[in-house]
């Protein structure tokens, strides 16, 4: 396995997952790098595909052990990190701000499993993938992702009533 | 099908995760399940434009030098006959310790003996309660002589009552500090060789060189807490254990953590 396409094509997602997930920029370079170290070093093979929902699982039971303790989970979801980048006027940083804020009191509403089926989903990952992460049937992914889509929505403040 | 498509369904049509053609023909006549699409995909916009707000920039180039380098300590490591990525697995760990633990109680004997020359090298060396011992690198159980002993030695202390205060300085950035919760009330820590223990009643100190610290805390002692740097990485309360350290992984009897940069 080539280490760096390897490492390119998988870890800026890896990463931003994990830290969807966790609220805390080291949790998540931690679990990232922790899962791609078990990688390379246990020779890991496989399709693309396969891998990365081995890396992502790897990933997720680290987070999952790590925050095993709900207040401490609680805690990292609160933190508010700093995001890095171009500066950007007063209004314009505080509307990011809430908008960041409203997004992880959202996330953090949700059940440990639904948050883990939100964002994967929303890393691409397809429904049968999902559910070998989670440990569900893959026929239920689709009804378990919409009620959690729609908690997610709700808590935002979006009205979750279908048409 | 005349009934209307339930959510799941309609989400999976949205994601395009189905081939439900007979789904796909209800659709295409059913006004109401088409509206009902619609609005999931409104959500899932306003989903996603909600998880994007999330991002952050990140090192990638630092991370991959810091990947490269665990890969080659690992990759060196078990050409030397050890296991230590991630993880070292919980046998080989524990049997470790297990042997160590044996050698200590030999040691912590022999040096109640009177005229015991180990007893004098102890408190020359050791200052402090005489119910701490220490031991050079402890073996493998059943492993040939190239694997034998990593370069580690350890202090055990019996304690019959609380508190219990665990106090390590000089840990490096980076190191991993694994604490396993064990039965009775002996305490016990092992770090890499060079490491300078002290003990009194009911505290244990280490000066650790770089490398890994292994320490069993008892649970038949209470109150007990564990200082490392200057800050309570672990600590016993009326309400429990309380685990304000950097933890990487916790299982019921063990706790990993790695000391931040």
């Amino acid at each position: 396995m080539d280490f760096d396409a390897t490492f390119d094509a998988m870890y800026p997602p890896l990463v931003r997952y994990c830290h969807r997930l966790t609220g805390d920029r080291d949790a998540a370079e931690d679990a990232a790098q922790e899962a791609l170290v078990r990688l390379f070093a246990r020779s890991v093979e496989g399709p693309a595909p396969a891998v990365r929902v081995w890396l992502f699982k790897t990933a997720t039971h680290l987070i999952r052990d790590r925050y095993r303790v709900e207040e401490n989970r609680r805690r990292l979801l609160q933190a508010n990190p700093v995001t890095p980048g171009a500066p950007e006027g007063p209004e314009r940083s505080l509307e990011r701000s809430m908008e960041r804020e409203r997004a992880r009191r959202a996330l953090e509403r949700l059940t440990d499993r639904d948050r883990e089926m939100l964002l994967m989903r929303y890393e691409g990952f397809s429904y049968r993938e999902i559910a070998d992460v989670i440990d569900v049937a893959a026929t239920s992914v689709g009804t378990l992702l919409a009620r959690a889509e729609r908690r997610f929505f709700e808590a935002l403040g979006g009205s979750g009533e279908m048409a | 099908m005349s009934a209307h498509l339930d959510e799941g369904r309609l989400l999976a049509l949205r994601d395009r995760d189905t081939d439900g053609e007979e789904a796909r023909r209800h659709l295409a006549s059913c006004a109401a399940c088409t509206e009902a699409l619609d609005t999931l995909r409104a959500r899932g916009s306003a989903v996603e434009a909600a998880l994007s707000s999330l991002d952050e920039q990140w090192d990638v180039e630092a991370a991959r030098s810091r990947v490269r380098g665990r890969v080659a300590a690992a990759s060196a490591a078990a050409a030397r006959g050890r296991t230590v990525v991630g993880r070292r697995p919980r046998a080989a760990l524990w049997s470790l310790s297990r042997a160590a633990g044996l050698l200590l109680v030999t040691a912590a004997a022999a040096s109640a003996l009177p005229g015991s020359p180990l007893r004098a090298w102890l408190g020359a060396r050791f200052g402090g309660d005489e119910r701490a011992a220490t031991v050079p690198p402890p073996a493998v159980e059943g492993a040939p002589a190239a694997a034998l002993a990593p370069e580690a030695t350890g202090i055990r202390l019996s304690v019959p009552s609380g508190p219990l205060r665990v106090v390590l300085h000089d840990v490096a950035a980076g190191s991993e500090v694994r604490v396993r919760l064990v039965p009775g009330t002996e305490a016990s820590v092992y770090a890499p060789a060079g490491s300078r223990f002290t003990s009194a009643a009911g505290r244990v100190e280490a000066r650790v060189t770089p490398g890994e610290v292994r320490i069993e805390l008892p649970t038949g002692v209470d109150p007990v807490s564990l200082e490392v740097g200057g800050r309570i990485y672990l600590r016993s309360t009326e309400a429990g254990l309380e685990v304000p350290g950097p933890v990487v992984t916790r299982t019921e009897d063990e706790i990993l953590f790695r000391i931040p940069g």
